[in-house]
């Protein structure tokens, strides 16, 4: 029965609406509630916790010294990759447009001359004999890096192609 | 109750009806009209608006359609409007000023109401003449639209203050990433040329770095993927603009990190907004999205460039090519590719999300460097002195008790500009004392410094930082790995 002169009732009341603004204040306890109600499953929050000592190193971590940073560093390695990625596991429209990007830009296909590619790394890697290996030309280590992966994605190529024929062709 | 955490109560919860509706008309565009993701979004609307009717907001709740905002009672509702490009264009194509919502509103009637604001043929189903018969013919009752009428005082236009360029450049980012999910879900041709524009415009117009990146800050914006790859793409920007990229290379990164999430398009809706823990048998169909976004690119590969399809591969892996996809070839990922990684972290772990909390940036940061070996640490550190460890837009408490909002950032990451709101201890600040203060800078017999952080939900005190002692540097917790169980990564 609703009792006035409850001495407990205005403190029940502080907390229902503390309970409230609480809710209303951190949306994703909100945003829990909804997603309770919505889809009628259980919510785990994760809570990370970051102690006050992480926060006062964390100047000294920042404050490192500094190299120079190249935004336009490892495209070319990186966009063969995914397109041997693409070639191998796309469907067919992409297998057929990452193989038409593989030719143009790379000259990647299953049907490479792997023997004139093989001879311009040789030729790179005697380039670079006698060379240290820090003070080695960037321009050239970049060749040979992408000679090779050019060679390895030929190869990966070749292999997906003939894995993939009618059996009955080869 | 004060009447000021009372008011707090209701601007939030109008904030949550304002973005349940912009949610809503997000969901009508990406999903089919009696789809059960719409349904969801208009249940939303409808929960909302009766929490906010529950909390004592007006009724019927008016939101007023101003331009490039959504306002409420003459206040601009920046988080919600981020993302409200089409509500707000549809709104301006029908001359709608206001829309009134009151209680007994129910999600088939709210739906509706977005067949009127969206369906072309309804495009003069609102006009002066036809307003009241169209809106009972449709059974909108709970509802009310006022139109544009310069006479009448409730239609109050609120001029461009200086962040409006900024949402201006926000909106159509976010706008150009809506179309190209909602293209690519489609197996359409995307509209990339659109995504570069705006990235393109944004560069143009980057002179206030400042306000973009405070957009980027805040804490009421959407829960939506395309909020999260706008902000990463504006944090990426800004730390290639202060690296002193050119012209060209910020709108290359620009759209790389705008598009980098292009493959969760493909991800089953079910899927990538799952409350509860993924299943392995979910985990392995949500961890085939950078794959899938590279696809995806690589088809439409005459207008992007590789960088971009290299950011929406990539993004998941570590430095070494660890993380995943796990490519037949493996290479380190490009520069790129390693800045977008980085500033995605840092947006997932500051973003509000239903399976977590928000955390401070310099939470985040932490949080980043206690798992340093997940990024390039070169790349870290160099985001970490742009952004600052309290990012423009974050609101301070200084020592003093007075409040705060950082303004600029300084060569000292610890030390930033700030704008006292308050004089100290939280009283009016008193006439002729400066407002714009440098703290750790020596000032009248007083260094102001930085007591904590303030957000919504809750205050942060910040320590002492250790400065001189780099032998304190080192058996920090580098073992583990953001990424090591695949149930606990950020979407």
């Amino acid at each position: 029965m609703f009792d006035a002169c409850d001495p407990m009732l205005e403190a029940r009341l502080a907390e229902s609406v503390e309970a409230m603004m609480h809710c209303l204040h951190k949306p994703e306890a909100l945003a829990l509630s909804l997603a309770e109600k919505s889809a009628g499953e259980q919510v785990e929050m994760r809570v990370e916790t970051v102690t006050p000592e992480e926060l006062a190193r964390l100047p000294l971590h920042i404050r490192g010294d500094d190299q120079e940073l190249d935004l336009e560093g490892g495209v070319s390695a990186e966009y063969l990759s995914l397109l041997v990625d693409a070639c191998t596991t796309g469907d067919e429209a992409t297998q057929a447009a990452s193989r038409a990007l593989l030719q143009q830009d790379f000259a990647v296909a299953a049907t490479s001359d792997l023997q004139n590619a093989t001879q311009a790394m040789v030729q790179c890697l005697q380039d670079l004999s006698g060379i240290d290996q820090d003070e080695a030309d960037e321009a050239t280590q970049a060749r040979l890096a992408e000679l090779c992966g050019a060679i390895a994605a030929s190869v990966i190529v070749a292999s997906h192609d003939e894995n993939h024929r009618d059996p009955d062709l080869r | 109750m004060s009447v000021t955490s009372l008011g707090l109560l209701q601007r939030s919860a109008v904030i949550d009806f304002a973005n349940a509706l912009v949610n809503a008309m997000l969901n009508r565009l990406l999903h089919a009209r009696d789809s059960r993701f719409v349904a969801e979004a208009m249940q939303e609307v409808v929960t909302t608006l009766t929490l906010a009717h529950a909390l004592g907001a007006e009724q019927p709740l008016q939101l007023q359609v101003d331009g490039l905002r959504l306002c409420h009672d003459g206040y601009a509702l920046e988080g919600p409007s981020l993302q409200a490009r089409s509500l707000l264009e549809h709104c301006a194509d029908r001359n709608i000023a206001m829309l009134s919502f009151r209680p007994g509103l129910n999600g088939a009637e709210a739906n509706r109401l977005f067949d009127l604001l969206l369906l072309p043929e309804n495009l003069e189903a609102l006009d002066r003449n036809h307003r009241d018969a169209t809106l009972l013919a449709f059974g909108i009752r709970h509802i009310l639209v006022t139109l544009q009428n310069p006479a009448d005082p409730d239609n109050r236009r609120i001029g461009l203050d200086e962040q409006g360029k900024a949402l201006n450049h926000y909106q159509n980012l976010a706008e150009a990433l809506q179309q190209n999910h909602r293209l690519a879900q489609g197996d359409h041709e995307l509209a990339v040329d659109q995504a570069a524009t705006a990235v393109e415009r944004a560069v143009n117009d980057f002179d206030e770095p400042s306000m973009l990146l405070s957009l980027a800050m805040k804490d009421d914006v959407d829960r939506f993927t395309v909020g999260h790859s706008v902000r990463v793409a504006l944090l990426a920007l800004q730390v290639a603009r202060a690296m002193g990229a050119n012209r060209d290379q910020l709108v290359h990164v620009g759209g790389a990190a705008l598009m980098h999430d292009i493959g969760k398009s493909k991800v089953p809706q079910e899927i990538l907004f799952k409350q509860g823990r993924l299943t392995e048998e979910e985990w392995q169909s949500m961890a085939q999205h950078p794959r899938l976004g590279a696809q995806i690119l690589i088809e439409q590969h005459e207008s992007v460039d590789p960088r971009t399809i290299g950011a929406a591969f990539c993004h998941h892996m570590g430095a070494d090519g660890g993380g995943y996809p796990e490519p037949l070839m493996p290479t380190p990922p490009s520069s790129t590719s390693r800045l977008i990684r980085v500033c995605d972290v840092f947006e997932a772990l500051t973003a509000v999300r239903p399976y977590k909390r928000a955390l401070n940036p310099i939470e985040a940061f932490a949080i980043m460097f206690r798992n340093e070996n997940d990024f390039d640490p070169q790349w870290l550190r160099r985001f970490a002195k742009t952004i600052g460890l309290f990012p423009i837009g974050t609101r301070v408490q200084m020592q003093d008790g007075a409040d705060g909002l950082v303004v600029k950032q300084t060569d000292d990451i610890c030390h930033p500009i700030v704008r006292l709101i308050t004089g100290a201890a939280g009283v009016e600040l008193p006439d002729g004392q400066p407002d714009i203060v440098e703290t750790g800078v020596l000032l009248e017999g007083q260094t102001p410094i930085i007591a904590g952080i303030s957000t919504h939900d809750r205050y942060l005190p910040v320590p002492d930082f250790d400065e001189n002692d780099p032998a304190q540097v080192g058996p920090m917790a580098h073992d583990a790995c953001l990424a090591q169980h695949p149930h606990d990564h950020p979407h």
